[in-house]
């Protein structure tokens, strides 16, 4: 938590009136407030609304099928390696109902439709089986402070903001680490949530390419 | 200073031609059994790219140099120099450009055996642009362990550690981190953060007062989101804004003091 976050929340607790309406999402996510609703159209010209969602938990991946850490043919990639299959599966196993919805907001230099071609032979090339939602002027990008590729984002069942920050804790490309079993915290969240606590850590520092906003 | 090994680095990537990044790595001729030495790796990179520091700021992933030494060397910290700071659209980052050095000081057991011993170093580093690669290299060196070895040993112009610096001091005062010392004719002093997991650092208020300076920076702790690891504030402690100015390593354990954070609602990334 920023110290300027605990300032707020502490006006908001001290000046808030007691009442049973849900919170208005904020304009930014923030771990333990609504997540800020978007409407989004896959590579397939499907819209997707994370209010759509409300009562199942959904994840969000940013990504970038040129970064070596997201969808680049990379060892370091988390679809490459297969991490990214693993955790989707894992999350169906924890709960058979999770939303798992892959983000793009990388368009600088891009065109819409080449960012569409390019996510296609990015799901045939990893066998994604999850949706790719095109965030072409960065506006949802921007309101999660997505800041790398690939960078996660937990939403429970109550849309509110559970767990943001890296994949994994990333022990492949740590060769001194390497006999120790690096832990995916996306999956932690979601099995957190699911046990009814909360997730830990909630936040994380994300790793990977900068993401290239239009 | 032997100049042990060069070598190119061709970066895995995509159809767009990736950057070339060398590498090179020096270690002394000599050394003395217990006697600690440092080795360094130079890296080139090109024009108008970038790497980056062991925190790499809003987004990146840090350079590492991992190091293989025989059982029973110690291999400490890599060091890093000092970044430049950068603005992206997703926030500042922390840059190396150029040419830059990075050091390993390595002690070898006062009973290691007399003669070649191999050093391995395995450098890896996202570089990027308006996109960004991966680029890895490995090279192995040798040093030769002799008694008689001359013991002079070139010394690392890289950040030392804060305790090298004449008249500063550094304490704990309630949550926050303060700083006091002389001024330095470079320019101002600042901090880059090194965010460690569960810390969490605020902007530095600083105080001049005629050739001293007072720098404070306040501190957050969450041991939830610290997963286990080691509660540290760890950063440079920086004078002017070149990145051949001064800075100072600072890396002290967080105080009891600082009071843990509850609260997680309004928690921004």
């Amino acid at each position: 938590m920023t110290l300027s976050a605990i300032i707020t929340t502490a006006s908001l607790l001290l000046a808030a009136p007691p009442t049973s309406t849900p919170a208005p999402a904020p304009a930014k996510a923030a771990i333990g407030m609504p997540a800020p609703n978007f409407t989004l159209t896959d590579i397939d010209g499907k819209k997707h609304s994370l209010k759509d969602h409300k009562g199942r938990i959904v994840v969000l991946e940013w990504f970038n099928a040129g970064c070596p850490y997201s969808g680049a043919n990379a060892k370091q990639s988390i679809h490459a390696s297969k991490r990214a299959s693993a955790l989707r599966k894992g999350l169906k196993a924890v709960d058979s109902s999770v939303v798992y919805l892959i983000v793009d907001s990388t368009a600088r230099n891009k065109t819409r439709e080449g960012l569409i071609e390019t996510n296609q032979a990015a799901r045939t090339q990893w066998k994604i089986d999850a949706p790719m939602l095109i965030d072409f002027d960065g506006t949802v990008g921007r309101a999660y402070q997505a800041r790398t590729t690939p960078h996660m984002y937990v939403i429970d069942s109550d849309g509110v903001l559970r767990y943001h920050g890296a994949f994994d804790d990333n022990k492949q490309r740590h060769s001194e680490d390497s006999e120790k079993p690096s832990q995916n915290y996306v999956l932690k969240a979601v099995t957190h949530i699911k046990a009814g606590k909360t997730p830990s850590p909630a936040k994380t520092k994300p790793w990977g390419c900068g993401v290239k906003y239009k | 200073m032997l100049l042990t090994m060069i070598c190119l680095a061709l970066l895995g990537g995509t159809s767009e031609a990736p950057p070339m990044v060398s590498m090179v790595a020096h270690a002394p001729e000599a050394i003395q059994p217990g006697v600690p030495f440092e080795i360094r790796c130079a890296l080139t990179i090109p024009d108008r790219w970038h790497i980056y520091w062991e925190d790499p700021g809003a987004s990146g992933v840090p350079t590492r140099i991992d190091v293989e030494a025989p059982d029973g060397w110690k291999i400490g910290p890599l060091r890093f120099p000092r970044p430049r700071r950068m603005s992206e659209p997703t926030g500042m980052v922390n840059a190396l450009e150029g040419r830059i050095e990075l050091g390993v000081t390595i002690e070898p057991p006062s009973d290691a055996p007399h003669g070649i011993t191999k050093i391995t170093m395995h450098g890896m580093w996202l570089v990027c642009r308006d996109r960004c690669f991966i680029g890895e290299a490995t090279r192995t060196i040798a040093v030769n362990v002799d008694p008689n070895a001359s013991g002079i040993h070139s010394q690392m112009d890289l950040p030392g550690p804060i305790h090298d610096r004449p008249e500063t001091d550094i304490r704990w005062e309630g949550d926050s981190v303060i700083i006091t010392g002389p001024l330095d004719p470079s320019g101002p002093p600042g901090f880059i953060v090194s965010n460690q997991p569960g810390v969490e650092v605020g902007s530095p208020t600083i105080h001049l007062k005629e050739s001293r300076f007072e720098l404070i920076l306040p501190v957050a702790y969450d041991a939830g989101d610290g997963d286990g690891h080691p509660a540290r504030v760890r950063g440079l402690l920086t004078f002017g804004t070149r990145i051949v100015d001064p800075a100072f390593i600072i890396d002290i354990p967080v105080a009891h003091t600082v009071r843990p954070l509850q609260l997680r609602e309004g928690d921004s990334p």
